[in-house]
């Protein structure tokens, strides 16, 4: 049992969601479910998230800025995830997403709020255990991939095009690379977490939208604890930096990016055999955006997952 | 490996799903419809101000769609207001697009957007 705890308990979530927004909205949500532990040889491992923001505040900078504009602005986003082990060291990972709803609502009641939904991006990603070493409770792994935007970044309200910031999809090919490292301590029930990530946007350009998102770099460690056989805590400190964006011409959006840093508590449980399920909650504990952007209140997530051995 | 190539089988067929968007844009010009003005009540306003935007246009059935390329379009019909936040300073183009059945014409304009200040 005590094996499931530590296959399922370790996983844990990169959401770069808090930095993705371009000024006014709680943005796309970018999950990454990575697993410090391989789930083992010819195993598949699906899952379903869900995933709801809030924002509802302006910053210039740290400090919140009243602006008469948008009341507040988030999603409901639900994302399917497969991964499946082709050797103990090589996984292949899918994740599709899709917008219950993304909105944004506005001070002036006279405004009609702004609300999208649909097919957001697919992740495709490969996994390469570099270090396994069960005896020592040591895992380093690597993974690379790119994000499709093959959801829906054109959509329409009574003929008018939705702000981008609603639309489900990014509009961009993403490109991102990054490290899990978990280390485990013989009979003691903790376990520490590492983690970064890189993600390079590719330019939109269209022929009415010419956009770069900026560059993000998000770091998170962490520490879990087996508080009982079948659950498991655990606690995380993640920081993300987003260089600014760029629009037609090269101009620099100065009113993009910045940096975050946020409080992500976990609990996993195990309901039954081969099932997990986890809860976590992203709570910003500091930010500096550049120049006036809307900002992240908290988010929260709810994955459950089932890992099942294809070939016995 | 049988399954291997059974999972891979289904990323791609969901790759192919996922990508197959409906066109919805095969309207082509239709010289019937003539865009008489596309006008706005201010063509510089401040971060997070609001100005009005008005086309007049003849022709038969009209319908009117409306994009910008940074910053929000609120409403809709022959006149919307346009809105943009601090990320949109600078000169954003508004697009219009009138249409029927038979094909559509299209305007832009253009309304620089400058940064926000506490007091104005």
């Amino acid at each position: 049992m005590k094996k499931y705890l530590v296959l399922t308990g370790i996983l844990f979530i990169v959401g770069l969601n808090l930095l993705k927004a371009q000024c006014c909205a709680a943005g796309n949500p970018l999950n990454m479910m990575l697993d410090a532990q391989s789930i083992g040889k010819q195993s598949l491992r699906m899952s379903l998230l869900y995933r709801y923001s809030l924002s509802d505040t302006y910053y210039q900078g740290s400090k919140p800025i009243d602006i008469n504009y948008l009341d507040k602005s988030g999603f409901n986003y639900l994302e399917f995830a497969a991964l499946y082990n082709i050797t103990e060291r090589i996984g292949i990972q899918a994740e599709i997403g899709y917008f219950l709803s993304k909105y944004e609502s506005y001070k002036n009641p006279l405004i009609k709020d702004s609300e999208g939904s649909g097919l957001a991006d697919l992740n495709l990603m490969l996994r390469y255990e570099l270090i396994q070493k069960p005896f020592e409770k040591l895992n380093l792994s690597l993974t690379g991939g790119v994000k499709l935007p093959v959801g829906v970044f054109d959509q329409e309200v009574d003929q008018v095009k939705l702000p981008i910031n609603v639309q489900p999809s990014s509009g961009s090919y993403r490109y991102h690379g990054g490290f899990t490292v978990a280390k485990g301590f013989r009979y003691a029930p903790w376990q520490i977490l590492g983690a970064t990530m890189v993600e390079y946007s590719q330019r939109i350009s269209s022929r009415f939208f010419d956009y770069q998102y900026g560059t993000v770099y998000a770091f998170q460690a962490g520490t879990s604890y087996t508080f009982h056989q079948k659950a498991l805590a655990i606690i995380q400190v993640r920081a993300e930096v987003r260089e600014k964006s760029k629009r037609e011409n090269n101009q620099i959006v100065d009113a993009s990016g910045g940096e975050i840093v946020l409080l992500v508590p976990q609990i996993n449980i195990i309901p039954a055999k081969n099932w997990g399920a986890s809860l976590s909650f992203s709570l910003p504990v500091y930010r500096r955006y550049h120049d006036i952007q809307f900002g992240n209140k908290y988010s929260f997530s709810l994955v459950i997952s089932r890992t099942q051995k294809l070939i016995k | 490996m049988r399954k291997t190539l059974t999972f891979i089988t289904l990323l791609g067929c969901l790759v192919l799903v996922s990508c197959s968007k409906k066109d919805q844009d095969n309207l082509k010009p239709n010289p019937d419809i003539q865009i008489i003005s596309l006008q706005a009540t201010l063509k510089v306003v401040m971060a997070w101000d609001t100005t009005s935007i008005t086309v007049n246009a003849t022709g038969d059935n009209l319908s009117y769609a409306w994009e910008a390329n940074h910053g929000d379009i609120l409403g809709s019909g022959i006149s919307v207001k346009y809105a943009a936040g601090q990320c949109c300073i600078g000169l954003n183009t508004i697009t219009c697009r009138v249409f029927n059945e038979q094909g559509y014409a299209e305007d832009t304009i253009q309304i620089r957007v400058t940064p926000y200040t506490i007091n104005p």
